[in-house]
């Protein structure tokens, strides 16, 4: 793999290549780039994952012509059709090297395994959200307890924005989650279960199930859970998996017809 | 702290006071929380309702500056019970009775007429931490800012000693240290009274260790404090002041106070990276490099110290701190010719015994706990495991003191100042951050609804907040968190600035400012 890169380089199929490095013991993501070819002996591919494509995202905002490599899991691929949907890569200036994945409930031979959640502590079984837990069992909880048990995680809540800093797919120019008119400023946890719900409703048609958020949470709220929900209802009503192709979202246009019947207010 | 932070987990009891622990040390608030969903029972005392107060087996608002009738209280009710640890007590500690004593007379009831808890509040705290072991105690300058600071230290070191405590794992007297480095910089010796590693400056056979080791005669007599400085400083004793890395313009009490002593200076100089509002004050300042352009070391809370390893080059005209010490050292006729912080750390390590132990290489990517005394050493994760520092355990007998300063007929209300999750300090690096700008742009003084209510402000509404030092515009923030009669004023913000109203009476001992209790007047702005 690294002779691959190596060649891509020189032939400058792509100028920058991004991937991971050990420096001073850890695994970091890195640029590779023609000016530096011999560093490619030193790219590893481990556990270690972040979102390459998002640092790909704001790279090619700054240098739209850039040709951009990557390593690539399935959830990088998925994260990937995100942003292609959402006009933020190009992908015609986009290569990848598809590195190994694990069996996760995404994929069955990949291996997310190092990722899932240690066995929830007694107190969180009962009054929050295991994270272990898939939709169906969560729906099992009535809906004031379920609301209850929401409402205990997101007290919990730091404000910390790992959640979207972490995120692939979170690309926006202005978050909502900091529009002073939707989200009040200046106290931890911060408006709830508001903060947690907008950032849930934006996910919808664009999380792709990488857990990297769930990952950076320091008080274990179960994010990845949530937002399957949110994609649940959209692949329910409209047929839409997110991630698994480059198609359009339908989200990002308007359709003929309202597929959806109207709510008293 | 006495105990390392990954072990807050496996506490069975959880006693937080003095400390907004998920707002200031987000990090060591995961562990209370993970603590608590394995079961781990929890005590919040605030005088603010926090955000770990919801989760609290039990929550108390305390009043102002009444730490220390809290703490005999609980230590009162556990005698009472005989819930504390009697061999412990017998084989490592001393001075029980005298402490016993003084305990006798703090009962719920006197308790609760000073501090404001309800007495069955107070037995259920004194309960959960005495029966659930091991309990950890976590605080940090709720206890320390006061003029009572030491005495509200030792009461927390007297309940830990009580109940056994300390020397345990998951346990132990825990001080939640503000700043990333400030156990490292004590450690180093950046206190008026110490050589590295603690060791008295007015022990002669220090001095002559430190003289030879410098290869210079050493006065051997402490030095001043900040707040001795400040009063050396109107006194005009002392004439120049060289300040690194902080920026007591917002960060010392009694701001008016403070300017007039820096104008008495011959020489003011100033050393950050920020241009701050004390370098504005300055006669000379240095520009220093940021962490992401340094190596070094780093101590933090858990006594661990990490290497630091540079991300970029240090941006133009710019040095690293150690460069800018050197230079001026040898620039005054000492001379210091380092060539890398390593060699810096080599040489500490040779009269720093609690870090006789570390090389760079040793530290690693986690680092070491001191004391880590030779190469073999593998750190200390928790201290006093089977013995005290100083032999056995010292209880002391503490009684309860009024603060400085208390609310009459002219400053009705309590004022107390602390930090807000989204600013560090003085807001030197954080106001200038887009994110945390928006998150909270402005100064505030949280007051409860009643209390709005009563003198008729609305929610963001500018009141002004006067003490007998000074006065401000700030606007008003009603809330619950604070308590009828109670008002918070965060420090990080100049226009508003905490420090023209905080009182600068200080602990005798400690010389710590009382930045956390005052009477305040407040009145709509015209």
């Amino acid at each position: 793999m690294q002779e691959q890169i190596r060649e891509w380089l020189e032939q400058e199929k792509v100028d920058i290549f991004l991937g991971y490095k050990k420096i001073q013991g850890h695994p970091l993501p890195h640029c590779f780039t023609k000016d530096n070819l011999d560093e490619t002996d030193d790219l590893i591919v481990g556990n270690a994952r972040y979102s390459l494509e998002k640092m790909a995202t704001k790279i090619a905002a700054e240098h739209p012509e850039l040709k951009i490599g990557l390593l690539v899991r399935d959830c990088n691929q998925r994260a990937l059709n995100v942003l292609y949907v959402w006009n933020q890569l190009r992908p015609d200036n986009i290569e990848t090297i598809s590195v190994n994945c694990c069996p996760s409930k995404l994929k069955e031979h990949g291996d997310c395994s190092y990722l899932e959640p240690e066995k929830a502590a007694p107190l969180k079984m009962m009054i929050g959200i295991d994270n272990n837990m898939d939709v169906e069992a969560a729906e099992e909880f009535g809906q004031e307890d379920r609301y209850k048990r929401w409402m205990y995680e997101f007290q919990k809540c730091l404000k910390c924005y790992g959640c979207r800093d972490i995120c692939p797919v979170c690309f926006c120019k202005e978050c909502s989650l900091e529009h002073t008119d939707l989200i009040a400023t200046g106290s931890v946890p911060p408006e709830i279960p508001i903060f947690h719900l907008v950032r849930a409703v934006h996910m919808g048609g664009r999380c792709i199930d990488c857990g990297l958020c769930e990952d950076a949470c320091p008080v274990d709220i179960s994010l990845r859970l949530l937002y399957r929900k949110v994609n649940d209802i959209v692949s329910d009503v409209f047929d839409y998996k997110t991630g698994t192709s480059a198609d359009q979202s339908p989200f990002n246009m308007l359709g003929e017809e309202v597929t959806l019947e109207l709510k008293p207010i | 702290m006495t105990n390392s932070i990954a072990e807050i987990e496996d506490s069975a009891c959880i006693f937080i006071t003095g400390s907004n622990t998920s707002a200031c040390h987000p990090l060591i608030a995961r562990r209370v929380f993970r603590a608590k969903e394995k079961g781990a029972k929890l005590i919040v005392a605030d005088p603010r309702n926090i955000q770990l107060s919801r989760f609290a087996d039990v929550a108390v608002t305390q009043r102002l500056g009444s730490d220390v009738a809290m703490l005999n209280g609980m230590m009162h009710i556990i005698l009472k019970n005989g819930w504390q640890a009697q061999s412990y007590i017998e084989e490592r500690t001393e001075e029980f009775e005298e402490f016993k004593a003084a305990v006798e007379s703090y009962t719920p009831d006197k308790v609760e007429q000073i501090a404001g808890i309800a007495q069955n509040d107070l037995e259920k705290m004194a309960e959960l931490y005495a029966t659930n072991s091991p309990a950890s105690i976590l605080y940090a300058m709720g206890i320390t800012q006061h003029t009572t600071g030491v005495d509200n230290v030792k009461s927390i070191c007297n309940l830990a000693m009580l109940c056994g405590n300390v020397g345990v794992k998951s346990g132990g007297v825990n001080p939640l240290r503000g700043q990333n480095n400030v156990q490292g910089a004590c450690d180093m010796g950046g206190l008026p009274n110490v050589f590295p590693a603690y060791q008295p400056v007015t022990v002669e056979a220090n001095n002559e260790k430190f003289a030879k080791a410098w290869g210079k005669a050493l006065p051997g007599k402490i030095g001043y404090t900040i707040t001795d400085m400040v009063r050396a400083m109107i006194d005009g004793k002392l004439k120049a002041l060289y300040v690194v890395g902080e920026n007591p313009m917002l960060s010392d009490p009694d701001q008016h106070h403070l300017v007039k002593a820096l104008e008495k200076l011959d020489l003011l100089i100033c050393q950050d990276i920020f241009f701050t509002e004390t370098a504005e004050k300055a006669d000379v300042v240095f520009a220093a490099v940021s962490v992401a352009e340094k190596d070094g070391t780093y101590t933090n809370t858990e006594r661990r110290c990490m290497k630091v390893n540079k991300a970029i080059d240090p941006i133009e005209n710019t040095l690293n701190d150690w460069e800018i010490i050197s230079k001026l050292s040898t620039a005054m006729g000492y001379e210091m010719n380092y060539e890398s912080p390593e060699q810096i750390f080599d040489e500490l390590t040779t009269v720093t015994p609690s870090y006789g132990g570390m090389t760079y290489e040793r530290l690693g990517l986690d680092g070491l706990q001191w004391p880590c005394p030779n190469a073999d050493h593998p750190g200390t994760q928790f201290l006093h495991k089977d013995q005290f520092t100083r032999g056995k355990g010292l209880f002391h007998a503490v009684e309860y003191l009024d603060p400085a300063e208390m609310p009459d007929e002219e400053y009705p209300y309590w004022l107390t100042t602390g930090r807000m999750f989204a600013h560090y300090h003085t807001g030197t690096m954080t106001r200038v951050s887009p994110h945390l700008d928006t998150e909270q742009k402005t100064g505030y003084v949280e007051i409860n609804p009643e209390d709005a209510k009563t003198l008729g402000v609305n929610d963001g509404e500018t009141v002004r907040l006067s003490t007998r030092r000074g006065e401000t515009e700030i606007p008003a923030r009603v809330s619950n968190k604070v308590v009828p009669g109670l008002l918070f004023v965060p420090f990080h913000f100049a226009e508003s600035p905490a420090n023209i109203l905080t009182n600068s009476a200080f602990d005798p001992i400690a010389k710590i400012p009382e930045y956390k209790v005052c009477a305040v007047k407040i009145e709509k702005a015209a």
